[in-house]
């Protein structure tokens, strides 16, 4: 234990002499007899005892006069109400008359190094790791930091306490009189003249920080200057003035003291504390008057243009500022009060310790702005904010105390545009500040979605996440605002307010239910009558190639086709939008393969209806036109049918035929109803009826665009043309082809009965004709012709028509076959729905085994899953 | 029809508009009027209508009464003669309403095929509309007598027979009114001790509203004629229709119950006691289903269609053809806001059955008992048709007898090559 704090001893004296270890040996011992000074054996209780020994010491040594004046000026001392420890002053005086042996002398030498290491060693404890701190004192020997570089050597931080000079009236009378031994031996006459003090050779390194005094100062002939008008420059320096004594220096970013003027160690310490507000003051000025902002080279710039953010910082530091020169004041007053008093100390005026201890709190704060400009130096804006804010977990209270003030005046302008945003949705931003970024350039049509974006970098971070999806923005903002706890309320009420006022705008005043009904009745065909009706009267333009199309007629068709149908009833504003549109052309394309309607969304409700969804409805409207079309040709189909088999009565030969064809016919219809019957009930009702539901419940814009999109994903999969059902989709496209050959071969069946039932008429009206005309009704050459020609049709014509039948009737059925074990394989449970309406008699299963236990297992998973409950 | 109708039709406030353009057209002051044509031999059930409150629905232009104004008595043949006779007058009317619509899809013909004018003048308009629109479709509601009742018609089975043969030969669709079963439905089902005229046609105009209520409020599917006909009628001689109907039922407590599904709807109509058209159990034939639509009215949650079906199909409720894919079809439909009706929910079947053939062949039976006797042919004798011969009468219960045939034939596997056996034997 001895060992250790021995070593420590002398590993502080080797650090404060700067002498080696070996050469300490006298210091050390002195330093151990300071301490273990008993400070009973010299305690004196009595001011009255002390003085009575210097009186007797006086007269000892025969000095009557002054013993006379000691007792005078003891008697002042007496009444002195500023000096307290006055035994221990008069033990001190005592000493320093009695003691001066030589061992003292060696100290006097380090003691001024002493506190100036004492400093030093202060700055070093001073690294604060958790925030960036701002290089406060330029080092001498760099110059000032070059523009946007921050400099990494650590920066000093000067704990005022720990700077306290040592107090000569420190109580153990034992330890004061050693130093005054100190004091005494380093030239001081009196105690009380230490101002005039010369500066011995060793003060001569001394920096009175952060700058060191030129080296053969001391040469020239030093002033002795009075305290006031040393404390007249310290005033001119807190204000960031050059004074007379000390000055600035340009170079070095700091003051030094004029190097003629002779001044005592202690008070070169104290005016370097004191020098040191002045310096942080300037810096905050400095950063006030050009606004910190981004480039060093901007910083001739209006500081306005860094943003209003730090116009604001600006203002509450400012206002710091502020309380800060009326503290100036004040002492600039007090010091015009005080006389002028070249030896003792003015009483009731300034002294350079006082001035220390009045700007010991506006040094403090100085510092923490001084912290709070460097930190928002570089940044504006949201940045600005968050970097201030940082400084917030400061583990100083009084620190965090002026930052939460000036943060809460930085942030005024970020809040002014926040509630401007969220209330009225403006965003006024001329330096591009705010966290929300607003781009000019887009189109209104993609307003929700691009309009607005979140400058990340602008973010301010908070004490709490607060979500806040923003009127006419999907943006999830984080804000953060130490004071505002309503704000969070403003934030989660002006969220519902506007998205309720949002969603009454969208569904009243732009009628996005209308348009949705709209889209349905027309791009999704549930306006019957007039899909019919326009696909009737579009059928002979359509059956030209695309290229030969021209959208003004089939324009006029459409209107045609409105005004013919309940459509024209829709309202105008409906109707305005609904249009023809031709889809890309490729070669061999017919009229059919490219027409589509459009339906026009423009204005808000574009912000609903995206490109991307109305791409979905056309497409959808492809393929619901698509099945229309060939519902419509089976019904041509069918019609003729009915006709023909009317004629054909009196052509049993073609009975097999015509029902054989019937028959197809008959597969066919089936197979595009009940495809039909799947899209109207399992996939848009079913889809429309959830959406009906979510846009009930909808809160935001945001939850109707999801639901909407939900509802278009379902629909684009139910009418298979997802990616998952290429295949399937594919494979049903062939069918049209069927469709199509069945409609040639219905045709050329329809022809040939017309043909052979004219024929024939014929043949029995010429017999008829001759019979009248007296002749024999028929030759025999006319007969065999006959006969020949029936025999042809017989046996040419007939059975060629049933093996094209045949044909048609073998692919159509292989291609249903292969069409529901597709569906059954398939992993979307919906289209096992529409294999059961397919198939709802069983008809295939019979016919095809493979289906059969397939769909059967199918079928039991399914029923096993969902089972049906009423 | 179904909507109120109070002197003339007045024009709808635009949200209620329907597609009242099918059966109507808009005259010069805004008022609608319908297409319709009505005709008769003799004036008594015209002068009622002119007399009621919907005379002046009618345009006056196409009434058309015989100006002997003595009827068809009953006679299939004078009914057909006389249409003979005033041909160029009615065709006047059909074509100018014909030319008037913008695009004609077809014709409906309401009448009854036991009396005189409703099936001798039904069969010959038939007939001449084939031959001058042949490619237009031609539907018929058609009333079939009642069994029940011993008729004062005693020339029934006759004019029914010739009829029948029009209806199958020249009518592309036929929705058979069973009075049988209409009586029957009015007595056992609705509690009316005697029926009326009115009661039964009020059941009648509810088949014909709900049946066309598709055309009317069009959604993306049934919306024309051929597309509601042409998936029920695979073949064009198998085009006569069943309905069924319900609720059939003055209990208000059955219907307040609970929500009507659309489960509960599709399960009624297949009941036969629901159904339009009485057809004696045939044991000897596992009669079926060739297809069904099932129009139901009415708040419905759409989205229990398929599970309904699916429920329908494990249970097998309906038994359908072998030999080729058939389904039940559903199509919902608004009801008119212009008529209170007392049920939230109803629902109408059209179904294409086998089991209708056994209508034919009671018919045929009757025919055949009457003929046998020659009996009641003096009047037929009179017309021209039937002054030489009788063939028509024969041709005609051949025709009827295939019809039957056919139905019969459809029930099995086999009916795919139907043609094929069918087809040696007449030649």
């Amino acid at each position: 234990m001895m060992d250790a704090s021995n070593t420590l001893l002398k590993r502080l004296c080797s650090h404060v002499t700067g002498i080696s270890d070996d050469r300490l040996a006298n210091h050390f011992h002195m330093a151990v007899s300071l301490l273990n000074e008993s400070p009973s054996n010299v305690m004196l209780k009595d001011h009255n005892v002390v003085a009575d020994r210097i009186k007797r010491r006086l007269v000892r040594e025969k000095r009557i006069d002054d013993a006379a004046r000691f007792s005078s000026l003891m008697n002042r001392l007496l009444k002195s109400a500023v000096l307290r420890n006055k035994t221990s002053i008069l033990t001190f005086f005592l000493s320093l008359s009695q003691d001066s042996c030589g061992h003292i002398k060696d100290q006097r030498i380090h003691a001024p190094e002493n506190f100036a290491y004492e400093n030093g060693l202060c700055n070093g404890h001073g690294n604060e790791e958790a925030f960036p701190l701002p290089k406060l004192h330029q080092h001498q020997d760099r110059k000032p930091a070059p523009e946007g570089s921050v400099p990494n050597t650590p920066p000093r931080s000067v704990t005022p306490s720990a700077r306290e000079p040592r107090s000569p009236n420190i109580s153990g009378s034992s330890r004061v009189s050693r130093l005054a031994a100190i004091y005494k031996a380093s030239g001081a006459a009196e105690p009380c003249q230490h101002e005039s003090q010369p500066v011995s050779p060793s003060n001569e390194h001394l920096p009175l920080r952060p700058t060191t005094p030129k080296k053969g100062a001391k040469k020239e002939a030093l002033i002795d200057i009075t305290e006031k008008s040393l404390i007249r420059d310290v005033l001119f320096i807190f204000q960031g003035i050059e004074g007379k004594i000390i000055k600035m220096d340009s170079n070095k970013d700091g003051y030094r003291l004029d190097p003629k003027v002779r001044l005592s160690t202690s008070q070169k310490e104290i005016i370097l504390k004191l020098s040191d507000v002045g310096w942080l003051y300037s810096q905050v000025k400095d950063f006030c008057e050009w606004g910190g902002s981004i480039a060093g080279n901007e910083r001739t710039a209006d500081r306005t243009a860094a943003g209003l953010v730090n116009q604001s910082l600006v203002l509450a530091l400012r206002e710091e500022l502020n309380d800060y020169c009326r503290l100036i004041a004040l002492l600039e007053a007090q010091i015009q009060d005080g006389g002028d008093t070249p030896l003792g100390e003015p009483s009731g005026g300034l002294t350079l310790r006082r001035l220390v201890m009045w700007t010991l709190e506006p040094r403090a704060q100085l510092r923490a702005l001084a912290f709070l400009t460097h930190a928002a130096r570089k940044v504006y804006g949201g940045a600005c904010v968050s970097s201030i804010y940082q400084h917030l977990r400061h583990g100083n209270p009084g620190h965090r105390a002026i930052v939460c003030k000036v943060l809460t005046r930085a942030c005024t302008p970020v809040y002014v545009m926040l509630t401007q945003w969220l209330l009225d949705g403006a965003l006024e931003d001329p330096h591009h500040e705010f966290f929300i970024a607003s781009d000019p350039t887009v189109a209104d049509d993609r307003l929700w979605h691009d309009k607005y974006s979140i400058r990340w970098s602008m973010l301010p971070t908070g004490r709490e996440a607060i979500k806040a999806a923003l009127q006419q923005t999907t943006v999830e903002s984080l804000f953060m605002q130490d004071e505002n706890c309503q704000l969070e309320n403003l934030i989660g009420l002006t969220f519902r307010e506007t998205s309720r006022h949002v969603l009454e705008e969208i569904m009243t005043r732009h009628k996005l239910m209308d348009h949705l009904r709209a889209l349905r009745r027309y791009l999704l065909l549930g306006q019957g009558d007039f899909i019919h009706y326009l696909m009737e009267i579009l059928n002979p333009e359509l059956d030209k190639p695309a290229t030969n199309l021209y959208p003004h007629n089939l324009s006029s068709l459409l209107e045609t086709a409105v005004v013919a149908s309940n459509a024209q009833y829709e309202e105008p504003d409906i109707l305005k939008r609904l249009d023809v549109r031709l889809l890309e052309i490729s070669p061999g394309d017919l009229g059919w393969d490219v027409f589509s309607l459009d339906y026009h969304v423009d204005g808000p409700i574009g912000t609903v209806f995206t490109a991307e969804c109305m791409r979905q409805y056309l497409m959808l409207f492809n393929a619901l036109w698509k099945d229309k079309r060939m519902e419509m040709i089976l019904s041509d189909i069918w019609k003729e049918q009915a006709a023909t088999s009317k004629l054909c009565r009196e052509l049993p030969e073609l009975g097999v035929v015509l029902h054989g064809v019937q028959l197809l016919t008959q597969e066919m219809v089936h197979l595009v109803h009940q495809m039909e019957y799947y899209m109207t009930f399992e996939v848009l009702e079913c889809a429309w009826h959830d959406l009906m539901n979510l846009l009930k419940t909808a809160q935001s814009l945001d939850d109707v665009i999801a639901a909407h999109n939900h509802f278009l994903k379902r629909i684009v999969a139910g009418a298979l043309l997802d990616a998952e059902s290429k295949e399937v989709r594919t494979h049903l496209r062939t069918f049209y082809n069927l469709i199509q050959n069945l409609r040639a071969l219905q045709e050329r069946l329809s022809h040939t009965v017309s043909a052979e039932i004219n024929a024939r008429k014929n043949a029995v009206l010429e017999i008829k004709a001759r019979t009248e005309a007296g002749d024999f009704g028929t030759s025999k050459e006319q007969q065999e012709i006959e006969r020949k020609r029936r025999k042809e049709f017989t046996s040419k014509v007939v059975p060629k028509l049933k093996s094209d039948l045949r044909i048609n009737t073998q692919t159509y059925q292989d291609m249903v076959q292969s069409f529901l074990l597709m569906l059954a394989q398939h992993d979307d449970q919906n289209l096992h729905l529409l294999s059961t309406r397919l198939d709802f008699n069983e008809y295939y299963h019979r016919r095809d085994h493979r289906l059969n236990q397939r769909l059967t297992y199918h079928h039991k998973r399914k029923s096993m899953g969902t089972s049906f409950c009423q | 029809m179904e909507y109120l109708l109070k002197g003339r039709w007045k024009i709808m406030p635009r949200r209620a508009q329907t597609g009242k353009d099918v059966f109507f057209y808009q005259a010069d002051d805004e008022h609608y009027i319908p297409r319709s044509v009505l005709l008769d031999l003799e004036p008594r059930v015209i002068h009622t209508i002119m007399n009621s409150p919907y005379a002046k629905l009618y345009n006056p232009e196409n009434i058309y009464m015989s100006k002997q104004g003595g009827g068809a008595g009953n006679n299939w043949a004078a009914g057909f003669s006389q249409g003979e006779r005033i041909y160029d007058e009615v065709f006047d009317i059909i074509d100018r309403e014909a030319d008037g619509s913008d695009s004609l899809e077809g014709f409906v013909l309401c009448h009854s095929i036991a009396g005189g004018t409703g099936s001798g003048l039904g069969s010959y308009i038939l007939e001449r509309l084939n031959d001058r629109f042949p490619k237009k479709l031609v539907q018929t509601y058609s009333v079939f007598p009642n069994q029940d009742e011993i008729s004062d018609v005693v020339v029934q089975p006759y004019n029914s027979l010739l009829t029948l043969k029009r209806l199958t030969q020249s009518a592309d669709c036929v929705v058979v009114l069973d009075n049988t079963a209409l009586n029957r439905i009015a007595s056992d089902r609705l509690h009316i001790t005697n029926p009326t005229f009115s009661q039964i046609n009020s059941l009648v105009s509810n088949i014909m509203s709900v049946s066309t209520a598709t055309l009317r409020y069009p959604s993306y599917m049934n919306n024309d004629l051929i597309g509601l006909i042409a998936p029920l009628i695979p073949t064009p001689r198998l085009h006569f229709l069943m309905t069924g109907f319900t609720p059939l039922t003055t209990d208000q407590e059955v219907a307040s119950v609970r929500k009507t599904t659309v489960l509960d709807v599709m399960r009624r109509l297949l009941q036969p006691k629901n159904m339009m058209v009485s057809t004696p159990l045939d044991r000897n034939t596992q009669h079926c289903y060739i297809s069904i639509l099932n129009i139901i009215q009415g708040e419905v949650d759409p989205t229990q269609v398929h599970k309904s079906l699916q429920r329908i199909r494990e249970r097998k409720m309906a038994q359908f053809i072998p030999w080729g894919p058939a389904s039940i079809q559903v199509a919902l439909s608004k009801k008119s806001p212009y008529i209170q009706s007392a049920h939230r929910v109803s629902g109408l079947m059209l179904a294409n059955h086998t089991n209708i053939s056994a209508l034919f062949e009671r018919t045929l039976k009757q025919y055949d008992k009457l003929r046998k006797r020659e009996a009641f042919l003096e009047q037929f004798r009179k017309e021209n048709m039937f002054a030489e011969s009788l063939d028509e009468l024969d041709q005609s219960r051949e025709v009827v007898q295939l019809l039957v045939d056919e139905y019969v034939a459809a029930t099995n596997p086999d009916y795919l090559s139907w043609g094929l056996k069918q087809g040696p034997m007449e030649t």
